[in-house]
């Protein structure tokens, strides 16, 4: 991140393909579509590159980049009024035949579609603790927020699952 | 522990008893031991986690491509300068601005409302003495004397 402050571009180019398909799961798992994804993966590394100055080396590069990117995901989010049927993210089909590759898809929908009625700071602390494995603390870090809350935010999360996919659960 | 304190830790650090705090992971472990209930919560814990593990949106290699692409030509960017960056430092400090802000405005209307006490006739007489404004306790008595 140093050399990205010094303004050196080969840097910042590894920097971006070390984290690039991480930073496109962590918008898509934040139920935004492939096109609003790539918009504001996109920005959130021109930031990157723009604000590495105001970088501080007492702050992980990894919870820095995923503030920026987890707001501008809220903000994109803000501004949608209705969730975008291609924000419900295809699963992976690696099934071994069609009647569970079907069935695969269909738990994989419900689950994409639970996560995205979270509210959006429930989601984003799922999206960062359990998929991300980040600490409470990390996530608060992220979210602006103190650990307690992180907290809260996850227990509600999970209890807002739990009651969404009680059908699935039960299976 | 308790069963409910250990649900709720379930619902903060999930199923793997391996991603919880030492202290607590040893009484969940003793209670796990201990009591069915707690067992059918981390089970259930553990069937949710299974859930959340299908849902692995698929990334477009040609996604991460393009915008490798397009970040191929960075716009230009500004040198900070010792000074750029000795002022950007300041954005820490963002926390005290409005109470900086706050002091230095009462301290001007001070000022300001002190000169307008002012007797313009002693100013004409040369008896007005401005260090008696701004630093005795009781300008009035400075402006007197």
């Amino acid at each position: 991140m140093a050399r990205i402050a010094e303004g050196q571009e080969l840097a910042f180019q590894l920097l971006m393909r070390r984290h690039l398909q991480r930073s496109l799961a962590i918008a898509r798992r934040m139920s935004l579509g492939a096109a609003d994804a790539e918009d504001v993966v996109q920005e959130a590394w021109l930031r990157v590159w723009t604000t590495a100055a105001r970088w501080r080396p007492t702050a992980a590069f990894k919870t820095w980049l995923y503030r920026v990117l987890v707001n501008l995901c809220l903000d994109r989010r803000r501004r949608r009024t209705h969730t975008a049927l291609d924000a419900i993210a295809e699963p992976a089909d690696d099934s071994p035949d069609a009647t569970a590759s079907i069935e695969a898809t269909e738990t994989a929908r419900l689950v994409a579609a639970a996560i995205a009625e979270l509210p959006e700071r429930q989601r984003a602390a799922l999206v960062l603790s359990y998929y991300e494995g980040l600490s409470n603390a990390e996530c608060a870090t992220v979210l602006d927020a103190t650990v307690a809350r992180v907290e809260a935010l996850l227990v509600r999360a999970r209890r807002a699952l739990r009651a969404r996919l009680q059908a699935q659960l039960a299976r | 522990m308790r069963r409910g304190n250990f649900h709720r830790l379930l619902d903060v650090h999930g199923a793997r008893l391996q991603r919880w705090p030492a202290a607590e992971r040893q009484s969940a472990e003793r209670l796990l031991a201990a009591d069915a209930g707690a067992r059918a919560a981390r089970d259930e814990a553990r069937r949710l986690e299974a859930l959340l593990d299908r849902y692995a949106p698929s990334v477009d290699e040609r996604v991460a491509g393009r915008i490798l692409d397009r970040l191929a030509r960075l716009p230009e960017r500004r040198r900070t300068t010792a000074w750029g960056r000795w002022l950007l430092s300041w954005d820490e400090l963002v926390p005290t601005w409005p109470g900086l802000a706050t002091f230095a405005t009462l301290a001007v209307l001070g000022i300001l409302l002190g000169l307008g006490n002012i007797d313009a006739s002693l100013l004409d007489r040369g008896e007005f003495d401005i260090s008696g404004l701004v630093l005795d306790a009781s300008p009035s008595i400075a402006l007197n004397q």
